[in-house]
């Protein structure tokens, strides 16, 4: 066992968890994001529409999503 | 004036007491951020919901005493006396549960407002009219945009993490957060917890994950040695996770909770109805004309006598060590919102502990009651737990001055049912020996016999 054990922030796994959380949400909005260019070249994929209005989804909305248990 | 043992870990605030009265005091920083509050008209939200505790500003014109007690202080704020404080060890598991939502509720609202919590531990909550109050206001801080939720591991370890225990392993949490003030480690909770509970996602992210982010982060720690950068989390990451924690909490709920205490008043045979009724005509009688402002009912069982009890005083402590039955009577709405149900056993009752041990008090010290009933309990300290009855009477003379307690004899069905598989070796265990020894504390008042049964009540002051 690591000497560093006993000096544990107790606050260290709970802060990494939330930059894990971070990094997760935001490589989810950027595939989200990234997906939505993707199918504006491709608009036989996309229906024909227009996909000009389309927003990428706010952190607020990604978080809402992974938010409630 | 003194100081509350148990307030001295945050430099910015702690309580003082002058006689009957209540202070906090904050330094300055403390005392900008409950202006802000106030003037946000956030406090007083949180004050009419019944969230928050209440808090009066004290000039320091009108109390020099107070201010020179706390030479640092920038404000100093009243707050009325609570009747009583309990610890979360000494709650069943729905007013833990009850305590975390709150905490959540109080920490989503806040975030909105600008604010944060920075600890979050059901020590900064007390049980007020069948609710939980926050009653730490110093426990405020503003929000940072890009500031991590500091308190999170600390909700984990003292509200999350031991309500999972129960639920899902339905091993009570009581003893354990009684020995471990600082709550249930993710690590140790995550070795316990069954497999297949590991997957729910709160589980998965909240104690599997973080025990194991710990355990990285302890040892890249050790390789490095050197501060590392604290990267910017979103507002909507600390929002995200609040909702998670908070609906994994609404949805457990309590496993093993079958108790035979549940059913002990439908099924003991020693009481006939009309010695029911007697008995709770004796009891109410003697409560209405003690008026007593406190009351311990000392092994309510599922709270028939501290509900009759709270109708005559203004305050009763209901006190039992099957934590089932105190979380089902917590949830009885016939149960007056004065009682406050605590889960203790009474042959091993909450010591006094942590720093110096006084940072948390022994139940005894927290008396004594003006009354106590101690209803069918004679016998269990007695026979069950081996206690000599001059101990008990000893004991009893330390936590109340007046009460009305029951004495029930070998021969009662009960107390055969105690001693079916053991050796009588209570000799001492007589109607004359009890009241020999309550005789050393108290004045027997008044006795009668329960009718239709061999059972006696007694009204006792004490010397």
């Amino acid at each position: 066992m690591s000497l560093a054990f006993l000096y544990i922030d107790p606050t260290a796994g709970g802060i990494g968890l939330q930059i894990l959380l971070t990094f997760l949400i935001g490589g989810f909005v950027t595939i989200k994001l990234m997906w939505a260019r993707f199918l504006s070249f491709i608009p036989f994929l996309n229906g024909g529409k227009e996909t000009t209005d389309d927003k990428p989804a706010s952190a607020t909305q990604v978080s809402a999503e992974t938010g409630e248990d | 004036m003194f100081r509350d043992p148990g307030s001295f870990r945050d430099p910015d605030s702690g309580i003082l007491f002058a006689g009957n009265r209540v202070y906090r005091h904050f330094s300055a920083d403390a005392a900008s951020v409950f202006d802000d509050l106030t003037q946000k008209g956030l406090l007083a939200a949180f004050v009419e919901s019944g969230w928050v505790i209440e808090s009066t500003p004290v000039d320091r014109r009108d109390a020099p005493d107070v201010y020179a007690a706390a030479p640092n202080a920038a404000l100093i704020v009243e707050h009325p006396r609570l009747p009583f404080i309990s610890y979360p060890y000494e709650w069943p598991f729905e007013m833990l549960r009850q305590a975390a939502l709150l905490q959540l509720e109080i920490s989503l609202e806040a975030l909105d407002a600008g604010f944060m919590l920075k600890d979050a531990t059901p020590y900064n909550f007390q049980f007020v009219r069948g609710k939980p109050l926050l009653i730490d206001l110093g426990s405020f801080e503003r929000y940072e945009e890009g500031a991590p939720w500091m308190a999170y591991t600390q909700f984990c370890k003292t509200f999350f993490n031991p309500l999972l225990m129960q639920a899902f392993t339905a091993m009570p949490f009581q003893p354990l957060l009684r020995s471990s003030l600082e709550g249930i480690d993710a690590a140790h909770l995550s070795s316990v917890l069954p497999l297949r509970r590991k997957f729910r996602r709160a589980v998965f992210l909240d104690v599997v994950l973080q025990a194991s982010l710990n355990r990285r982060q302890t040892s890249s720690n050790a390789a490095d040695g050197e501060e590392r950068k604290v990267r910017p989390i979103p507002k909507e990451v600390i929002v995200g996770t609040l909702k998670r924690l908070r609906g994994a909490i609404s949805s457990l709920k309590r496993r093993g909770g079958g108790s035979g205490w549940l059913d002990y008043e439908a099924q003991c045979p020693s009481y006939t109805p009309e010695a029911i009724e007697f008995k709770d005509h004796f009891v109410e009688d003697a409560v209405r004309v003690a008026r007593p402002d406190m009351v311990w009912d000392l092994g309510c069982n599922f709270g028939r006598y501290s509900t009759i009890a709270g109708r005559h005083a203004k305050y009763v402590v209901a006190i039992d060590g099957d934590e089932p039955t105190v979380g089902a009577m917590y949830e009885r709405a016939e149960v007056g919102d004065n009682v406050l149900p605590l889960v203790e056993d009474l042959l091993n009752p909450s010591p006094g502990q942590g720093w110096a041990h006084s940072e948390r008090q022994s139940l005894e010290s927290r008396g004594p009651a003006d009354f106590a009933l101690g209803l069918a309990l004679v016998h269990h300290l007695a026979i069950a737990g081996n206690v000599p009855l001059t101990k008990i009477a000893d004991w009893l003379s330390s936590v109340t001055r007046a009460g009305v307690v029951e004495f029930i004899p070998k021969a009662d069905p009960m107390v055969q049912t105690l001693l079916r598989n053991r050796r009588d070796v209570f000799g001492d265990y007589s109607q004359d020996g009890f009241e020999a020894a309550l005789g050393r504390h108290f004045e027997i008042k008044e006795s009668v016999d329960i009718p239709a049964s061999q059972r006696t009540l007694y009204r006792i002051e004490r010397r």
